[in-house]
């Protein structure tokens, strides 16, 4: 299991209540879609996610950019728990949605980088130290039940 | 070979001529050591890199960040000819500096951040981080290209 120092923990939150869900939720598929395009294979019901510019219109890819947010919100406030919390997330993109665990990666990387757009100088390298531990055990529990 | 859009050309090369090696570099480097603290191992001529404090304040640190930053002018100058522009470090860091090629691409990622940190969302739009990364991932691979 993963350990926090208080120090952590409060830069987790901290971080964490900056991010509007209703604004950054949006671009963070948007984003894993054109940086990393074999991501689409996922999201076929979404219609036209093939352009940039459909990509950045598309209701759906918002929408569910900011239920993965909403999902991250309970890894915050579970941190010492997290595997048991992800289960049975981990086991509906294995089991349904055969997604390939390295692309929870990808997606993480997206959501520092958005992050870091929006916090810039205060996304300090201690800040992201912590951010990147935090979202490499959310990665670590969205892989828990894959065999 | 690595095929580029104008769009993506045109990226690169507007965030390149924005992008201040002396401002970037020291920040990617400095948080590369204290993000993925194994990196620490290759720097070892540095000095104090024992607290993140130490790392931030080492002009070593600050200067080698310099020079990695500005070895990206050789891709940016040579976007259809990174592996072979690339040979010749690439052969360094296998045969003299021995660096795992996976701590490329924590490079490349520290570098992005400092990026996106810099230049926010509306102009690290997500067509741009798409040929930034891109790019990034294109001399990480030249880097990688000649270790056997």
């Amino acid at each position: 299991m993963v350990k926090w120092t208080e120090e952590e923990r409060e830069t987790i939150r901290s971080v964490w209540e900056k991010v509007d869900i209703d604004e950054t939720g949006p671009q963070l598929i948007a984003r894993a879609l054109i940086v990393y395009p074999w991501t689409e294979r996922y999201f076929g019901t979404f219609g036209d996610i093939f352009t940039t510019s459909a990509i950045l219109s598309n209701a759906k890819v918002a929408a569910h950019g900011k239920v993965v947010l909403r999902a991250l919100d309970r890894a915050v406030k579970n941190l010492d728990n997290m595997n048991e919390t992800y289960a049975a997330l981990s086991r509906l993109h294995y089991e349904n949605l055969n997604v390939d665990p390295d692309n929870f990666r990808l997606l993480a990387d997206c959501i520092t980088i958005t992050i870091a757009c929006k916090l810039k100088a205060a996304l300090d390298p201690q800040v992201q130290a912590t951010w990147q531990k935090f979202l490499s055990a959310v990665v670590d529990a969205m892989n828990s039940q894959y065999k | 070979m690595v095929e580029w859009t104008d769009a993506e050309r045109s990226a690169i090369t507007t965030l390149w001529s924005n992008i201040d090696v002396g401002e970037i570099g020291p920040q990617a480097l400095t948080r590369l050591l204290i993000v993925f603290p194994w990196t620490q191992r290759y720097f070892g001529t540095f000095g104090d890199l024992s607290t993140a404090s130490a790392i931030a304040a080492n002009p070593k640190v600050a200067s080698h960040g310099k020079v990695v930053m500005g070895g990206l002018e050789i891709a940016v100058k040579n976007l259809d000819n990174i592996k072979n522009a690339y040979a010749k470090l690439s052969v360094m860091h296998s045969e003299k500096l021995h660096v795992d090629p996976d701590n490329f691409r924590l490079l490349a990622e520290c570098i992005s951040v400092c990026v996106a940190a810099k230049f926010g969302p509306s102009v690290f739009t997500a067509g741009f981080q798409e040929a930034w990364q891109k790019f990034l991932a294109v001399v990480v691979s030249a880097l990688g290209r000649q270790y056997h």
